[in-house]
């Protein structure tokens, strides 16, 4: 496998869909940046309505009834949780578009015509996948620090919100490496629709699972798993449910690039 | 020498079977033209050959290397030029050039050349590219790297007559370098013009190899002619050609005509439902 290969696939790619990545950079940094530096107002606005909100409905948007919303760290992790969802669903659709539409569009004649292996192919296009979803989750947590150093006052701890941050973008890195491996397995169906079902599956899981307060039930879903009321008060069950997750990512790419390099393209 | 060779080559999908054990081989320098209808199994085995799909049973080898696990160094030695021709549509033609470029270390005057050979203009985008030029991109990029031998399916349609004459005048400077030209095409008339061999698939099977020369000299003219009183006839002309001449020598003529059969009819045949 040649580096230069992926890395001259990357940078192509990388051109190819550079307007759409910033569109969603620019998406994500303003919706994160507008809603934490409205922080103190919005969350005194918060605050007051969610008192006649359902408790249900609260948990279904991973609001606990104890969360402290005149807490920055903690109102970033709120803000965070409902974001990361469309920063997963970009992560999958984006990631599994890479390898589908380059087989129903039938550009993969061209790319697979020039020397480059199918495994060069497969990580090329991973990796992009992987680069785009990192690059809007430092954007989004980016503008969330700013937010947090302008306006978050003294409940802004730089290390507690890295810290719930980055654990909590493990979520979309999930996804990303899901639907890369599935994208890789099969071009008969797009990945990104089976694994946004998937995720829309696991969330209503979780969910159903939080109403039953089954713990271990909603861990089902990594938004459950990694909820900021978890990333917090990290226990063995979570760690261990953390572990699965990233067991079951890698392999998923390793079963991808296994198929990838043995079946047919869907030209 | 056989730098391609297709032995018990058979891929199916579920039930059906695309290609049906076909075997043949391509010698070094040659122009090979792959004829049969669509869905014969003219691009399974062509993808095939560049490693797209996988046979189902047989093996395909090009220049002695496995056409599965040697996929990356074969695509080294060939390219390829298919039937439709996609790109990523936003980008410019230049972007794709530059690509191509820094994969295979290619001179920059010969795209020079072979753009200002085509009448190619790079500064579009692919979107803007019509199917004539989107097939001439396919084109200057096969042709970009001097590669041991060129993959074509169908790579003139869409071409106008004359970027179709252009296209074979530097296909037949690659074949005098020593080039080998696989080339499937439904234009019968650049088989017969420009082929050295003529495989024709039908229904996943191979039906014929025709060595287009020998294919050449066995086609009889037919003389057809009209007398002045209205009778007519014709006279298949082979043999001695004198006792045809001293036969037409008796009759009162008022026309003749030679006709020589096309290419068409000698290929058309194998089109047809009956044939086999």
């Amino acid at each position: 496998m040649s580096i230069k290969n992926i890395g001259r696939i990357f940078a192509f790619d990388l051109k190819n869909k550079f307007k759409y990545i910033c569109l969603w950079c620019v998406a994500a940094a303003a919706v994160m940046f507008l809603y934490m530096i409205l922080f103190p107002s919005v969350s005194a606005m918060v605050g007051l309505k969610l008192n006649i909100v359902p408790k249900a409905m609260l948990k279904l948007f991973g609001m606990d009834e104890n969360m402290m919303f005149n807490n920055f760290v903690q109102y970033f992790g709120m803000v965070y949780r409902i974001v990361i969802i469309a920063l997963s669903m970009f992560a999958s659709s984006f990631t599994a578009g890479l390898l589908y539409r380059e087989e129903s569009t039938k550009t993969i004649e061209f790319l697979n015509a020039l020397p480059v292996s199918r495994s060069e192919i497969y990580f090329a296009k991973g990796l992009l996948g992987l680069f785009a979803n990192l690059l809007l989750i430092f954007v989004a947590i980016l503008f969330s620090a700013l937010a947090g150093f302008i306006n978050g006052g003294k409940t802004f701890v730089f290390e507690s919100f890295i810290d719930m941050a980055v654990k909590m973008s493990f979520i979309p890195i999930f996804y990303w490496a899901l639907a890369w491996g599935f994208a890789g397995i099969t071009a008969k169906l797009n990945a990104s629709s089976i694994v946004n079902t998937i995720m829309g599956i696991a969330y209503i899981l979780g969910y159903i699972g939080v109403l039953l307060e089954n713990k271990n039930f909603s861990y089902i879903s990594p938004f459950e798993l990694l909820s900021p009321q978890n990333v917090t008060n990290l226990n063995s069950s979570i760690i261990i449910g953390f572990l699965i997750y990233a067991a079951v990512g890698i392999s998923c790419i390793f079963a991808g690039l296994a198929v990838y390099n043995k079946r047919d393209f869907e030209i | 020498m056989s730098i391609i060779k297709v032995k018990n080559f058979s891929k199916s999908y579920g039930k059906t079977l695309a290609v049906n054990n076909v075997s043949f081989e391509v010698n070094k320098g040659d122009i090979v033209g792959f004829v049969g209808k669509n869905g014969a199994g003219k691009s399974t085995t062509i993808r095939a050959m560049l490693n797209m799909i996988f046979p189902t049973k047989g093996s395909i080898t090009i220049n002695g290397l496995d056409s599965v696990k040697n996929s990356k160094s074969i695509k080294k030695l060939l390219s390829y030029i298919p039937s439709e021709v996609n790109f990523h549509e936003k980008l410019k033609v230049k972007d794709i050039f530059e690509f191509y470029l820094k994969f295979e270390n290619m001179d920059k005057s010969r795209l020079q050349s072979l753009v200002t050979y085509f009448e190619f203009d790079v500064n579009k985008r692919v979107k803007e590219l019509s199917l004539g030029n989107s097939k001439k991109l396919a084109i200057i990029l096969s042709l970009l790297k001097n590669k041991d031998i060129i993959i074509m399916d169908e790579p003139t349609s869409g071409l106008d007559p004359l970027m179709q004459k252009k296209f074979f005048e530097l296909i037949l400077k690659e074949k005098a370098k020593g080039v080998t030209i696989f080339l499937s095409s439904h234009n019968l008339s650049e088989i017969d013009r420009y082929c050295d061999r003529v495989l024709i698939i039908k229904d996943g099977i191979i039906v014929d190899d025709l060595n287009m020369e020998a294919l050449k000299h066995s086609r009889k003219k037919t003389l057809n002619y009209i007398c002045k009183n209205g009778s007519t006839g014709s006279i298949e002309l082979n043999g001695d050609i004198n006792q045809h001449i001293k036969f037409l020598s008796e009759l009162d003529l008022e026309e003749i005509s030679i006709i020589e059969p096309s290419a068409e009819s000698s290929f058309i045949s194998y089109y047809e439902e009956d044939k086999l």
